[in-house]
């Protein structure tokens, strides 16, 4: 196991008081190689999000809080780790890449300046020699004529073109795994795939691990080496792509997966029906079986654990078999 | 592909040209009156203080445009002199509130808990007395001067821009790009001022200028007074103070330095104005 760069165990993360907590992700386990790429999937609300927050100890709310579990990154445990330690982990360590690129870039520092001042926290060029290396990093990322695009502001670029700014901020740190939390929702189709181009092309330049989280599991499918399927907090199937896409133990991902545009013959999309919990209301048992079309008795009260399948393959699913090889 | 960068570079470079009519005119106003206070002694025509007794309170004539006073002195040259001393007044006692209650109100938004508490609750105490009756009892303590008018604006005028930044910053400090920076591993002080602070700036920036000239007033009021600066000083609201006893039989005395506030008080005015529109604006 010492070749995993990243390791997750059994991570769960609650929110609210002592008397009244509730766990937002629950018993969250997978791990990363350098230089993979890592899918996660789920809904909205399965807690895609908080995993990836509780990797840089920066959660959604403040109540929030790693209540067990460990992280270890490169044999280094993570969650012992006090504030002011941590710090050196955000950013140099693992880096960070957002949804909406519009709104989180600071809009009233140039692109230029705000290359250069990450390039400055982490690394040692300063001055002249900082900003140089900022053109280069925008270079990098696929910025047309970086030198003219220094000096300009947030809101003079395209979405796409502030993504890759984005990704140069999280590069200038020089991560070793880098987080890209739907980096791609929030643009074009075309855009996209440039985008998902580009991350696989660090990937391969600079040995870098992602962990790419979207909902799409088309762009999983396009750019992964393998998967996390979440719902309502909790793993319910991990393993390679190409296993998890082609024969899917859960029942979930195999909706999941037969929802997808491009494998739909019929006119009308199929949905899985109903919603997904709330929190506040988490089924007993396994969390999927309200709208679980295999769902028996035991589903109804007994918590499925993820179950090998095959050697790299688990899921959460009392009806998962172990495949014969 | 240059051919489209330097179409966008024009449409850049005019789009910050357009200025707001209100600003540019404010700009030349209190440029206007800069200009006066810098070269004081080369455009006033008389001494402002040596008194011409055989020429007492003369009405405005082409010698003494602006007439002169019950010392024979010329009110022109007065008005003049005393542009020196009421810019400087307008802008010292913003600028002081205006670095305490910046650092304050970030300290107090970004930080939060106990600290918040403390500070908004000596914001409070502040506030609960009436503006004026505070500034002159603290002015009646320190001695009458143009120094304790500023250290009196400073301990009371703080607190607008303190609950002005505190306001921002505590939106700002859950925005997005905050989450990024956090992301990338800076520490709470870079975040605060770096990022936070020059975001939350802008409002109290505009308020700056408006607030110019509520402390110009308000040096006028206090010199008016008698607690700010003191005669034979130029200084338009001792003019118009000492001007009071004459005011039926000469009214070119009080006239005209009220004239002035009155002036200097609406190009600060405009500026503001223009400002807030120009900023409103890329929102």
């Amino acid at each position: 196991m010492t070749d995993q760069l990243l390791e997750i165990d059994s991570l769960t993360v609650a929110a609210g008081t002592k008397d009244n907590e509730t766990t937002i992700i629950e018993d969250i386990s997978f791990s990363l190689k350098t230089g993979e790429v890592l899918g996660v999937v789920g809904e909205s609300g399965s807690g895609k999000t908080v995993t990836c927050r509780a990797l840089i100890r920066l959660f959604p709310t403040r109540d929030m809080r790693i209540a067990s579990g460990s992280i270890r990154l490169a044999g280094e445990e993570l969650t012992t780790l006090d504030e002011r330690e941590f710090a050196s982990v955000r950013g140099s360590k693992i880096g960070m890449i957002f949804q909406n690129p519009a709104s989180h870039l600071d809009p009233v520092m140039s692109i230029g300046a705000q290359l250069a001042e990450s390039l400055e926290h982490h690394q040692t060029p300063r001055g002249k020699e900082a900003r140089n290396e900022a053109r280069n990093l925008l270079r990098q990322v696929g910025i047309p004529d970086p030198d003219y695009r220094f000096k300009d502001y947030p809101h003079q670029f395209s979405g796409g073109m502030r993504q890759r700014v984005m990704i140069a901020l999280a590069l200038a740190c020089n991560p070793t795994v880098l987080i890209a939390d739907e980096p791609t929702t929030a643009l074009d189709v075309t855009v996209q795939a440039q985008i998902l181009r580009l991350l696989l092309d660090l990937r391969d330049t600079r040995g870098l691990s992602i962990i790419l989280v979207t909902h799409d599991l088309g762009i999983v499918a396009q750019t992964c080496d393998s998967i996390v399927v979440m719902y309502a907090g909790r793993v319910c199937e991990r393993g390679p792509k190409r296993t998890v896409i082609s024969s899917p133990s859960h029942p979930y991902t195999a909706k999941l997966i037969a929802c997808q545009p491009a494998n739909v013959v019929a006119s009308v999309l199929p949905n899985i029906s109903g919603q997904p919990p709330y929190q506040s209301e988490m089924p007993k048992g396994c969390r999927f079986h309200p709208r679980c079309d295999f769902a028996f008795d035991r589903c109804r009260t007994e918590i499925p654990v993820l179950a090998a399948i095959s050697e790299r393959h688990v899921a959460a699913c009392h009806l998962a078999k172990r495949s014969n090889p | 592909m240059s051919s489209i960068t330097a179409h966008s570079e024009i449409v850049r470079r005019w789009k910050v040209g357009r200025l707001p009519i209100a600003l540019i005119v404010g700009l030349t106003v209190v440029a206007g009156f800069a200009l006066l206070a810098v070269c004081a002694e080369f455009i006033a025509p008389y001494d402002p203080i040596i008194h011409e007794t055989s020429n007492k309170l003369a009405p405005p004539s082409l010698s003494h445009p602006f007439g002169t006073d019950n010392f024979g002195r010329d009110v022109l040259s007065r008005v003049i002199w005393g542009t020196r001393i009421d810019l400087q007044m307008g802008l010292l006692g913003v600028i002081f509130p205006f670095m305490i209650g910046t650092v304050v109100g970030a300290v107090s938004g970004y930080l939060g808990r106990w600290i918040d508490s403390l500070f908004m609750r000596m914001v409070d105490v502040v506030v609960a007395f009436p503006f004026l009756v505070l500034m002159l009892a603290i002015m009646a303590i320190l001695g009458p001067g143009l120094l304790s008018f500023y250290v009196a604006m400073a301990l009371v005028g703080w607190v607008s821009y303190a609950r002005l930044i505190r306001s921002q910053v505590l939106i700002l400090k859950h925005s997005d790009f905050v989450l990024a920076a956090k992301s990338l591993g800076y520490s709470h002080a870079r975040i605060m001022f770096r990022h936070i602070l020059p975001n939350a700036l802008v409002a109290s920036i505009v308020f700056s200028m408006s607030d110019v000239v509520l402390v110009i007033l308000t040096g006028s009021a206090v010199s008016y007074l008698g607690l700010g600066v003191q005669p034979p000083t130029a200084e338009w609201g001792v003019m118009v103070a000492e001007g009071q006893n004459f005011i039926t039989t000469a009214w070119w005395i009080t006239a005209f330095p009220g004239l002035a506030i009155v002036c200097l008080a609406f190009g600060f005015s405009l500026i503001a104005d223009g400002l807030g529109e120009r900023l409103g604006l890329r929102e």
